[in-house]
């Protein structure tokens, strides 16, 4: 696998784990609970915002690397 | 004779739709008749629900084949012997000793791993009925066997020998979740209101639930089943799609564990310094979240 499809790979784990995430903190009724859910669905957003913009990166620079 | 007399009563002739009408006639009544005696599975018959079945049908039948056999009193001849079918078994709930007069009780077959070939007799059974019904309990070993009785409705019961049985959890000394009755929730397309509310959730739930597995809307959920612990299974009509998995909390941690891992190998195999510290960041704050949610996940489902 190209180093391009391994990040995507991982993107998308990253994705599904954030929708998991949230949605757990929609089913909880306890208020606790459910903040340190939402609080890490935020976190796990922004490392995919994050990795999103490096696979861009790599894609533009290094052709060669697209997945 | 005027042509409903004629459906009703014993004519020499019958004009094909009066025998029409007296199939519908039949039918209909017969699937009262049915579900008033019921519930008895097929295959559950004692010898008199057998012969009683049998009766009924035949004078249903022959009503409906020939037009000098009069019909009222073959529906109510059907419909006395069903009552009276009734009527035996609700007294034999009362007077079980008049049960098993009239039905018979269950026999005994093996008493303490040994066979009582008397009873084998009374009961009409050569071995290799015995044999066979034991094979169909999973006993085909006689020395397994420690009791094997004859039920009234013609089925072989079998009590294995303590030391052949199966393993149950308790035995392992295991810790096993409550298992509850499974909830249909979607059937059909149409989302099961009453179902989800009687077990204390919303629509918006499922759907969110749905939503979580890539189903956007209910109408591709042919049949949708809701367990004991809040998991929904979804079968859709599509059978050429993946079947769509919702994740437990579990499922997350070991989800999020993986991508940790993933993450600090991007870290070690890039070249580029940035990226690595990167990677490095990354990996450690799924590390963190991984931390935080075990305890909290073990607190979540205390609940």
């Amino acid at each position: 696998m190209t180093v391009g499809k391994k990040l995507k790979t991982t993107l998308s784990s990253l994705k599904s784990a954030q929708a998991d995430l949230e949605s757990f903190a929609l089913e909880t009724e306890n208020q606790i609970v459910k903040d340190s859910f939402s609080q890490f669905a935020d976190q796990t957003k922004s490392i995919v915002e994050g990795l999103k913009t490096r696979i861009q990166e790599i894609e533009e620079e290094e052709p060669q690397y697209k997945g | 004779m005027s042509f409903i007399e004629q459906v009703f009563l014993n004519p020499p002739e019958l004009h094909i739709v009066g025998f029409l009408i007296r199939g519908i006639l039949a039918f209909i009544f017969l699937a009262i008749l049915a579900r008033l005696m019921g519930p008895v599975e097929i295959g559950e018959f004692t010898a008199l629900d057998f012969i009683v079945a049998i009766t009924i049908g035949s004078i249903a039948s022959a009503a409906l084949v020939d037009s000098e056999v009069h019909f009222l009193s073959s529906l109510m001849n059907m419909a006395l012997w069903a009552f009276l079918v009734i009527i035996l078994n609700l007294l034999g709930i009362r007077f079980p000793n008049l049960r098993r007069i009239v039905v018979g009780g269950p026999l005994v077959l093996i008493r303490n791993g040994k066979v009582l070939e008397k009873n084998l007799f009374r009961a009409k059974l050569n071995f290799d009925d015995l044999m066979s019904g034991l094979r169909l309990k999973d006993a085909p070993l006689l020395e397994d066997v420690e009791f094997a009785v004859l039920e009234p409705r013609g089925e072989i019961s079998v009590i294995k020998k303590s030391q052949k049985q199966s393993v149950t959890p308790e035995a392992l000394k295991m810790v096993t979740e409550y298992q509850g009755m499974p909830s249909i929730v979607v059937l059909n397309g149409k989302v099961m209101k009453k179902s989800l509310e009687s077990r204390g959730y919303t629509e918006n739930w499922l759907m969110n639930k749905l939503f979580e597995m890539g189903v956007e809307d209910a109408r591709i959920v042919s049949i949708a089943q809701l367990d004991s612990n809040g998991q929904v299974y979804a079968d859709l009509y599509d059978d050429k799609q993946e079947r769509p998995e919702s994740t437990s909390q579990k499922e997350l941690i070991i989800k999020l564990e993986k991508i940790n891992a993933e993450l600090e190998n991007h870290a070690l195999n890039t070249g580029n310094e940035e990226a690595k510290m990167l990677y490095a960041e990354y990996a450690e704050k799924t590390g963190s979240i991984v931390k935080a949610l075990k305890p909290l996940i073990l607190k979540a489902e205390e609940i």
